[in-house]
């Protein structure tokens, strides 16, 4: 007991912030059980991505100084919560109507930017979502539907903060405030509950499911693109890693496009590579020191991790995304193949920002590589307990 | 009832228009309230539940009363710099009309107007504003827009979102950390 | 048997890996002494199995997948050959090359998943495989030194990503990818070209300068041999696997003059580089270019005895990367170590590469043209050999003495015993993959048995004159070496960076070695690329469209930004 005290020693953060992480675990409880029935209804990927979620938060209060720890607990306590929330209610407008405050309190944690410069993001996620939401159901002429589509596919881009609506990056941003929070997740949750949204009860014409598809085709490409590009060659290690998300975001929303069970597949797989993989890969790039020894075998294994290539998670990711986009049309394959070929030279990157890390680095790293191991050999047993 | 719902949608485009053109608390508080009030009467002529309606301009109430406590003190409405936000306010109408088209005949078409207004209307005033307590008032009136165009769970949500940003502090923090 | 053949092997290598690396913590520094029996012991189990097995072909299913690929492994001749091939090099270069605890654990795994991948079912599993074996070869590569791994990093990574779309182009189309079970039909020209761009990638039998000459020409061999031993017959395996998956012939007649003139080309360009190489390591590095363009000659032919001759060219391959790094740099051993490499008789190499000079000369008109190139070729790469012996070496390396006595002993009994090779090994492989009833015209096998090799041009007794070659070179270097008195043997002058002009050992003056033939185009990639990077738009110039800032607006969260995006994107859709 004394030594949890002494873990967590003061400065104690504010009532309020401890009293929204007891929220947030009290949200995810209830999510998990589905309490009360019929309103919070979290379908089965969400639970497996809840479930990788933990282990990013739990990294991220293991790599928080000493004093901030509680802090970094509640926080993380609230992201899980609200992700729990997104994905379980059942109401898409809901979740817009959500996003709002989710989105004010992420940006209110202190950090470089300022409160509106952040929260414009999930903000606009939020309208775009909703409107287009009611666009959908709401009667009128076949533009209109095709506009609520357009709407709803954006409104997910947006709160990726993917391209097009890339939120700003700055060095030093605290990983709570910055492009991490929604990046790399709390979108995920709402990436792969909107699919089953959106079918469920048929609720797209074929009209609007073209409009959906071809937007996240289309700027799954842009993203992929953005983001092999960018990360290779832009002059900031920050972006560096924004853009190496975009990346995974880009097969994701490319494999929701394509409306095929394979690409859903690769989604979601993509996804939990998202949250179990990149993002404590992000945060451990942050605290690593700066890489001036002799690469350690470690650090080499991450540049394969990092490129996506077998046996980590980024290869069956490749493999079902590549499969949905032949199965449809054969072309769609070959900027998925350029970006595959891409991501080996921003790999090498990255893994050089990430250093040669040491002690409790080390461990976190092992256990990321450990995580990505298991995505990469068996992804046939979580797509079993995500039911796709 | 149409005549219910026109009202509120009206009043609801009021309360959003205020809201977008105020710096200051109190003109913050009043239009966040009169949004609400517009909004929930529209969603209750239009045939939602109406305690769900209730529920809805309760929360905007109380995430009004809650701005009063903090940012900057009085109304602060019209200040200069404003015109282009007065022009917004025009011109968002006539794109919610554009939007809702024939449905204005009927009752939840026209709320649905009022919605979409005070939606697009607080998303354009939250994209531009930078200071704390004008961003929070906007956030609390898109939450409200958007519940407004669903049902009883989004108008719920929306009472309750509306509730949560007003426990946010809207003074503006110094230094980097704000 | 077989199943222990397929099985046990890459357990060996596996278990072996884990015991280094294990022992390496505890501060043991046993790894050689784990990896290097495990390899030796590997290739006899392997050997001893599938001949005790009756040579019975074997494949296994397992009912769960492995990264998404259906999990299944084979064992039949042509996969015994390639493994044992790569098993010898390992178990060779295990012995006599020195490593750390560390790198022979994971040279370890690199053979054990290597051998894997050899023996997968399925081309998605194989994609897999090949992946893996790359990320663990740039690991071995980056860790030993940075030189050189950005390339290598992205060919191999091209190569598994072809692959892996060919993979799934065959799924999709052919319902499966599994080798025994997809339609002949489905395996079209495309496909076939992803495949051979890959396999092609992976062994580096392109007429550039690929990977495999550049881990070579690298200070530390270790991780590159590795890398080439292991990765250049599975390149090899993937066009191997297309006869089987065409049910002997590749789709598309155009195919094996394509490739048969890409391996004349192959062959050429790196007999060209190796005689203007400026240092011994320089011209050591072509050695397997130039046997893989040989080797890609004989098997794109098409032919049963093409087939045959590409096996046993790649077993001479394979038993080359493991005998040259254990070469040292100068000296008249190594210059006779060089001959072998390069196909001096009587060696496998040499059997391996006349059998496939011969198999193109037998094919037809066009592809006898391709062999006369390949010999040509061979010819430029034993005057090579020659001039090399005038070459500076880069830095004074030892070598493996009993390493090169081992290594160049495999390849002259090899070469030697060819006829038994080629009945026992090559043949078979020939006639499971290229039936003679799948070509139009019958053209023999590969025959002989163990004392001489017989083709349809007529026969020569590798035995009784490779045998004899082989006794009077070894009788004449004893004779040398008991001669020979320590110090009169010419000192090598060491050389500074790789690229100056090469000082010949005995020069008094500024005499260049230079190169035999001066290829007009031997700069031409270093050219361009300097004129590439001098390229510049004109100060005067002005554009209307500042990517630029469209690119800052875009990273920098700007609302007019968004609404620009949003407002066309709805123009588009609402039309």
């Amino acid at each position: 007991m004394t030594a949890l005290r002494a873990w967590f020693r003061d400065p104690r953060p504010g009532w309020w912030l401890l009293l929204a992480g007891a929220a947030g675990a009290a949200m995810t409880l209830l999510c998990l059980l589905g309490r009360p029935p019929g309103t919070l209804l979290l379908p089965p990927p969400s639970r497996v991505l809840l479930a990788f979620s933990a282990p990013a938060v739990a990294l991220m209060v293991w790599l928080a100084p000493r004093g901030d720890r509680l802090e970094r607990l509640c926080a993380g306590l609230v992201g899980l919560g609200s992700q729990a929330v997104l994905a379980s209610v059942p109401d898409l407008l809901a979740v817009a109507v959500l996003l709002v405050p989710v989105g004010f309190a992420v940006a209110a944690r202190p950090g470089r930017r300022s409160l509106s410069a952040r929260v414009r993001g999930p903000a606009l996620a939020a309208a775009l979502l909703g409107l287009g939401w009611a666009l959908l159901r709401s009667p009128g002429p076949a533009w209109l539907g095709r506009l609520g589509a357009l709407g709803v596919a954006l409104g997910l881009v947006a709160v990726g903060g993917l391209v097009p609506y890339l939120q700003e990056v700055e060095d030093g941003e605290p990983a709570e405030t910055s492009y991490l929070a929604w990046t790399g997740f709390l979108a995920p949750a709402l990436a792969l509950v909107l699919p089953f949204r959106l079918l469920q009860g048929h609720l797209l014409t074929p009209d609007e499911g073209m409009v959906v598809g071809a937007v996240l085709v289309g700027l799954g490409a842009l993203n992929l693109a953005w983001g092999a590009v960018g990360a290779w060659r832009t002059a900031s290690l920050a972006e560096a890693w924004r853009d190496s998300f975009l990346v995974d975001w880009g097969f994701a929303l490319i494999g929701l496009g394509l409306f095929e069970r394979d690409g859903l597949a690769a989604a979601y797989l993509a996804m939990l590579a998202v949250l179990g993989v990149r993002t404590p890969l992000a945060l451990l790039a942050r605290t690593a020191p700066a890489a001036g020894t002799s690469p350690r075998p470690l650090a080499l294994v991450l540049v394969v991790l990092l490129a996506g290539a077998a046996p980590f998670s980024g290869f069956p990711v490749r493999l079902l995304v590549l499969r949905a986009a032949t199965e449809l049309a054969w072309p769609l394959a070959i900027p998925l193949l350029m970006a595959m070929a891409l991501a080996a030279a921003h790999a090498l990157r990255l893994a050089r920002a990430l250093g040669s890390p040491r002690g409790r680095d080390a461990i976190g790293l092992a256990v990321v590589l450990a995580v990505s191991l298991v995505l990469g050999l068996v992804p046939g047993i979580l797509r079993g307990l995500g039911g796709i | 009832m149409e005549a219910a719902a026109a009202a509120g949608a009206v009043l609801a485009w009021l309360g959003v228009s205020l809201l977008s053109l105020a710096d200051a608390r109190r003109g913050l508080a009043l239009g966040l309230v009169t949004t609400a009030l517009g909004l929930a009467l529209a969603a209750a002529a239009s045939g939602r539940q109406p305690s769900a309606a209730a529920a809805l301009a309760a929360g905007g109430a109380a995430g009004s009363l809650l701005r009063l406590r903090d940012g900057e003190p009085g109304w602060g409405l019209m200040r200069p710099g404003s015109t282009p936000r007065l022009v917004a306010a025009l011109l968002v109408f006539l794109a919610a009309v554009l939007l809702v088209g024939a449905g204005l005949g009927v009752p939840t078409g026209v709320a649905r107007l009022g919605a979409i207004a005070v939606a697009l209307l607080a998303l354009l005033r939250l994209l531009t504003v930078e200071r704390r307590s004008p961003a929070l008032g906007s956030g609390a009136a898109l939450a409200l827009g958007l519940g407004a165009l669903g049902g009883g769970t989004g108008l719920m949500a929306a009472a309750v979102a509306a509730v949560a940003l007003g426990t946010l502090s809207g003074a503006e923090a110094p230094g980097p950390g704000r | 048997m077989s199943l222990a053949a397929m099985l046990v092997p890459p357990a060996l290598l596996a278990a072996a890996a884990i015991l280094s690396w294990s022992l390496g913590h505890t501060g043991v520094g046993a790894g050689r002494v784990v990896c290097a029996p495990a390899a030796w012991l590997a290739a006899g189990v392997e050997a001893v199995a599938w001949w005790w097995g009756g040579r019975v072909p074997l494949e296994l299913s397992l009912p769960f997948g492995l990264a998404g690929a259906p999990l299944g492994v084979k064992l039949d001749s042509s996969i015994f050959a390639l493994q044992m091939i790569t098993l010898l090099a390992l178990a060779l270069l295990f012995t006599f090359q020195p490593r750390d605890p560390g790198r022979a654990a994971l040279a370890s795994l690199v053979g054990g998943v290597a051998l894997g991948t050899l023996a997968a079912s399925s081309l998605s599993l194989t994609a897999f495989g090949l992946s893996v074996c790359s990320g663990l070869v740039w690991t071995a590569l980056a860790w030993d030194e940075r030189t050189e791994v950005g390339a290598t990093w992205g060919a191999l990574s091209l190569a598994w990503v072809l692959l892996l779309w060919a993979a799934v182009v065959l799924e999709v189309v052919g319902g499966t990818s599994v080798y025994s079970a997809v339609p002949v039909t489905a395996l079209q020209a495309p496909v076939f070209l992803l495949l051979a761009a890959a396999a092609l990638l992976c062994a580096g039998a392109l007429p550039w300068r690929t990977w495999v000459s550049l881990v070579w020409r690298r200070a530390r061999p270790a991780s590159g041999s590795l890398a080439v031993a292991v990765l250049v017959p599975l390149g090899f395996s993937l066009l191997l696997r297309a006869y089987a998956l065409g049910a002997g012939q590749w789709p598309g007649g155009w195919l094996h003059p394509l490739l048969a003139g890409l391996g004349a080309a192959t062959a050429l360009a790196a007999a060209g580089r190796a005689q203007a190489a400026g240092s011994v390591r320089a011209v050591r590095a072509e050695a397997v270019p130039l046997g893989a363009g040989l080797t890609l000659l004989g098997l794109a032919l098409g032919t049963p005895l093409g087939v045959a001759a590409a096996v046993l060219s790649l077993g001479g391959l394979g038993l080359v990367a493991g005998l040259v790094p254990l070469l040292p740099e100068g000296g008249l051993v190594a210059s006779l170590g060089d001959a072998l490499a390069f196909g001096a008789p009587p060696a496998l190499v040499f059997g391996g590469w006349l059998l496939c000079v011969q198999a193109a000369l037998e094919a037809g008109p066009v592809t006898g043209l391709m062999g006369l190139v390949g010999v040509f070729a061979w010819s430029v790469g034993l005057a090579a050999v020659a001039r090399a012996t005038w070459l500076p070496a880069p830095a004074a390396r030892s070598g493996s003495p009993v390493g090169l006595a081992v290594g160049a002993g495999l390849l002259l009994a090899a070469g030697v015993g060819l006829g038994g090779l080629a009945s026992l090994v090559a043949a078979p492989v020939a006639s499971d993959l290229a039936p003679p009833g799948s070509h139009g015209a019958a053209v023999s096998y590969l025959g002989g048995g163990a004392v001489g090799v017989t083709v349809p041009s007529g026969s020569w007794p590798a035995g009784a004159l490779g045998g004899a070659v082989a006794i009077v070179g070894v009788v004449l270097l004893a004779i040398v070496g008991l001669l020979r008195r320590p110090g009169r043997e010419p000192i090598r002058p060491l050389s500074g960076v790789e690229g100056e002009p090469a000082r010949a050992r005995r020069s008094v003056s500024a005499l260049e070695v230079k190169p035999l033939i001066e290829p007009p185009w031997r700069d031409l990639r270093d050219r361009l690329a300097t004129r590439l990077r001098g390229l510049r738009v004109p100060s005067q110039y002005r554009s209307l469209v500042r990517p630029n800032a469209v690119a800052a607006a875009a990273t920098r969260g700007r609302p007019w930004f968004w609404a620009l995006v949003t407002l066309a994107l709805a123009l588009v859709v609402t039309r």
